[in-house]
């Protein structure tokens, strides 16, 4: 066990520790340079893209993923839907997904000439855009992917979710003349508020956090427009040997997400 | 109140669509491995007309392939082991044993679950290096093992809790020692906790792909998502059938595994948040 949290503890220490050095350029090693890397960043305009695309990454992602998947979820969660116990299990599939293979699929899905544009074609937009080098659609093409990725276990949560809930409260509603609208929003929305921030909470800390998506369908550009925070600082580790300046833009990163993760732990907590 | 016959079809065909549009860009996946590359490029949406098997037989007879193959497999088999060897004890321990620190760490367990890979890397990278476990699976192994113990220990702690303390109290005193009882008695009946455990870890630690990336640096100890990266390059055209034949070979253990053992992964991984 204190090996496990040592392993763990360590590299978050100096992670930290290393945000306050910074690296001669020219070999030499680095040097303690204080809350400098910190004000480098504040000027630095690719850092602000990639914070900005940041919160239009997680935002977008987690709020089409839940959005989606409540409606999915409660779908599969008719009792008369034909094969439900199969299409649960298959929905998992994307999850259970390499997400480099996912990243490589849509990155075939959204290419020039690739099955999306020809659709497109063959229903009569002529001239579809070049999704993954143009800017502003490349950052799209990417949150499509992660939706993808991300959807079944929102779905799976959701459903396991509805399937607890009490029946009884629904019959009485049903009784009293509630429509399928108001039981949702009066009766299924505040019965699993808890679970849904769980979910919204959990599901933020990974978004923020995901690099393959993005490194491997458009490595952040075309220049720099779907730049994240995780790819940028991956460049700077260990394209530009900034290691000091990537530990600073992971510490900012950590900074954003102490408001969920302090949510998501007191939550569980009080659930335990 | 039944519903109507006509809502009840149409509910079943919009399940349908929805199910096969969710599944479709992996069943594209699958299509396209057994078409050329030439055929996938000019006619995208058309279905194969023949079984093109040449994308395998290319992607097998590449070397680096098959050492990545045999790399992905090794690294994953062992954290897989260690993890249900070590996250076994640990969340027997953190369910029956009050200890020192106990929440502290539980607490340490699950706030490391949000930690950005880019800081743990960076502070990783130098202890590595110091014991040249960088570009080396062992690395990676330790790493991997590392990642599952927080999450599939406070997993299994779950189903400890719920098995009762005086079932293996009743093979104390018929003359067991602690470690058998917890061996014969309880270990077999958290079967599905320990499955679901092991699925997690293979999961984890087959599709991970950024701490392999930063810590391999040979083509030699790549593991199959580094190798796929690297094998769609940086640009110009791709060789999308070798790469969607590469790619299928990839994502099939996986999803296999997960198919195989999704009941017992569905419960475990749902079950916290439910409670």
């Amino acid at each position: 066990m204190i090996v496990v949290a040592l392993i763990s503890v360590y590299p978050f220490v100096n992670g930290i520790y290393n945000s306050f050095f910074s690296d001669a350029v020219f070999g030499g090693g680095k040097y303690f340079s204080g809350l400098e890397n910190f004000r480098d960043l504040m000027s630095d305009s690719l850092f602000w893209t990639g914070l900005k695309n940041n919160f239009i990454w997680s935002a977008a992602c987690v709020g089409f993923e839940l959005a989606i998947g409540m409606l999915i979820a409660l779908l599969l969660n008719l009792p008369y839907i034909k094969l439900r116990g199969l299409y649960r299990a298959l929905i998992l599939l994307p999850w259970a997904t390499t997400p480099v293979v996912a990243a490589l699929i849509w990155r075939y899905i959204f290419g020039v000439m690739g099955p999306l544009n020809s659709f497109l074609n063959a229903v009569g937009f002529a001239n579809p855009p070049n999704w993954l080098v143009t800017p502003g659609y490349s950052l799209f093409a990417c949150i499509v992917a992660n939706i993808w990725i991300g959807l079944p276990f929102v779905i799976v949560t959701l459903l396991a979710g509805l399937q607890s809930l009490p029946s009884d409260v629904y019959e009485a509603a049903e009784i009293d003349g509630a429509g399928v609208l108001k039981r949702f929003f009066h009766l299924t929305l505040p019965l699993m508020k808890s679970l849904i921030l769980i979910l919204v909470t959990l599901n933020t800390i990974w978004t923020f956090n995901m690099f393959d998506i993005v490194y491997s369908m458009t490595n952040g550009g075309p220049g720099n427009s779907s730049m994240l925070l995780s790819l940028y600082s991956y460049q700077n580790a260990f394209a530009y040997f900034q290691q000091g300046y990537a530990s600073a833009i992971g510490v900012i990163c950590l900074l954003i997400l102490l408001l969920p993760v302090t949510f998501y732990i007191r939550e569980v907590r009080n659930e335990a | 109140m039944r519903p109507k016959r006509s809502v009840v079809i149409t509910m079943n065909i919009v399940a349908f669509v929805v199910v096969l549009l969710i599944l479709s860009p992996l069943l594209m996946l699958v299509l396209n491995s057994f078409r050329e590359t030439m055929d996938i490029y000019q006619n995208p949406l058309k279905l194969p007309e023949k079984l093109y098997t040449g994308n395998y037989s290319k992607i097998f007879q590449d070397t680096s392939f098959r050492r990545n193959f045999a790399n992905s497999m090794t690294v994953t088999l062992v954290t897989v082991l260690l993890c249900i060897v070590i996250t076994t004890l640990a969340g027997y321990a953190m369910s029956r044993f009050k200890f020192k620190g106990k929440n502290p760490l539980i607490l340490w367990l699950l706030a490391s679950q949000a930690f950005p890979g880019i800081l743990m890397i960076i502070g990783l990278f130098s202890l590595l290096n110091r014991y040249s476990l960088q570009n080396n699976p062992i690395g990676l192994i330790i790493l991997y093992t590392t990642f599952t113990i927080p999450f599939c220990s406070w997993l299994l702690k779950g189903y400890f809790d719920e098995i009762p303390q005086a079932l293996e109290e009743a093979a104390m005193i018929d003359g067991c020692t602690r470690f058998q009882a917890m061996r014969k008695i309880i270990v077999p009946m958290a079967v599905p906790g320990i499955v679901a455990v092991g699925t997690f870890a293979f999961l984890l630690s087959w599709n991970e792909f950024f701490f392999a990336l930063v810590i391999m640096r040979e083509n030699a100890n790549y593991t199959l998502p580094v190798f796929l990266s690297r094998f769609v390059g940086t640009g110009g055209a791709v060789e999308w059938g070798a790469l969607s034949a590469g790619a299928l070979i990839t994502a099939l253990p996986p999803i296999l595994l997960f198919l195989l053992s999704q009941k017992y992964l569905i419960g475990g991984l749902t079950r916290g948040a439910v409670k």
